[in-house]
């Protein structure tokens, strides 16, 4: 466990996404919406994922028993104090796209309580993927080298 | 030339008869400025530049005593909840669910209202951006507020970027950190043009 808390780049996504952003061209024409689904939820989550491990080794702590299970919440106001506004909300609103809506183009709605709230018309296919990969790179650029 | 004049007067928070006088947002003839008017900031505003405008140069341009997202708090701090959101129905012409919301948002005290009024009316205001509408975002899965999102219209997405920059790094200088991180500008436009 000490190993793993200690170095940041074990979780750093640049590999990944790198992967994927060179899959993404080559599968231009033929790439199927369960994949374009997949790599936003994945490029998201491994966003994420590195952000809070990069907040672990700075003395930040979450929830569970070793502290090291980070809210939602506290990854958007890192990110939204930084002006990430741009690459934060797109990501975010097509990852609940792609996770919890099954039809495309459809209307996500990101408040589930009685007052309403934001309704977005959002298409899932290869130009949205290549919008959100952009940002996920401007997240990603800042989290290695300023966060 | 055109300038903003901005007034407010504080009359008698006893009998809540405070009020801004003048419309924030009002352009008047500067030969028209003297009228007994405080002015606090004023700006060549070049009608025509909604899509691609280079914020920052134009906020740079703006003289020092431009009017602050501070200046503005320091004017509503003094306000009760009901009065700071008859303010933002005022200026901001905003639909009811949008009002709803930032009443809400006052009762959670998720943000700061008087704090996230001032954001608001500096944005309309100062920046010259339309204010669509306001909003909560949560997390569907924990049901957890995340932040506000504040819908900006006629926003290109090279100015999405420079805006949420621009305005957060202004925030933070001007001590509205929890602000900063709890509030999502949204260029809807730029996100349906980059859809393809």
């Amino acid at each position: 466990m000490q190993e793993s808390s200690s170095n940041p780049e074990r979780l750093n996504p640049r590999q990944l996404m790198d992967h994927l952003k060179q899959f993404v061209a080559n599968k231009r024409t033929t790439l199927n919406e369960v994949f374009i689904r997949r790599i936003v939820s994945a490029v998201f989550f491994a966003l994420f994922n590195y952000w809070a491990l990069k907040s672990y080794i700075k003395g930040k702590r979450g929830d569970g028993p070793y502290g090291d299970s980070f809210r939602l919440s506290t990854f958007f106001e890192d990110l939204l104090s930084k002006g990430f506004d741009y690459a934060i909300y797109p990501l975010f609103l097509y990852r609940v796209g792609a996770d919890h809506y099954i039809l495309n183009p459809t209307t996500v709605v990101l408040l589930s309580k009685p007052w309403k709230g934001v309704q977005e018309n959002v298409e899932i296919n290869y130009d949205v993927l290549e919008m959100l990969l952009e940002s996920a790179y401007d997240i990603l650029d800042y989290l290695e080298k300023h966060y | 030339m055109w300038t903003i004049a901005y007034s407010y007067t504080n009359n008698n928070t006893e009998t809540e008869q405070t009020q801004i006088v003048l419309s924030f947002a009002q352009r008047i003839p500067t030969e028209q400025v003297e009228l007994g008017f405080s002015i606090i900031g004023r700006y060549v505003y070049t009608v025509g530049i909604t899509v691609n405008r280079d914020v920052v140069k134009e906020v740079e341009s703006m003289p020092e005593n431009m009017l602050t997202i501070h200046g503005i708090y320091d004017m509503l701090r003094v306000f009760r909840g009901e009065k700071v959101l008859s303010v933002l129905r005022e200026y901001l012409h905003l639909n009811e669910e949008s009002m709803s919301i930032l009443k809400r948002i006052g009762e959670l005290e998720f943000v700061d209202l008087r704090k996230f009024a001032s954001l608001l009316l500096w944005l309309v205001n100062v920046l010259r951006y339309e204010v669509t509408d306001v909003s909560l975002v949560e997390d569907l899965e924990t049901g957890e507020l995340q932040f506000v999102s504040v819908c900006i219209d006629n926003c290109g997405w090279k100015e999405w970027k420079i805006l949420s920059k621009f305005v957060k790094k202004r925030l933070v200088e001007e001590g509205f950190s929890d602000i900063a991180g709890r509030v999502a500008l949204v260029c809807r436009k730029a996100l349906q043009t980059r859809k393809g």
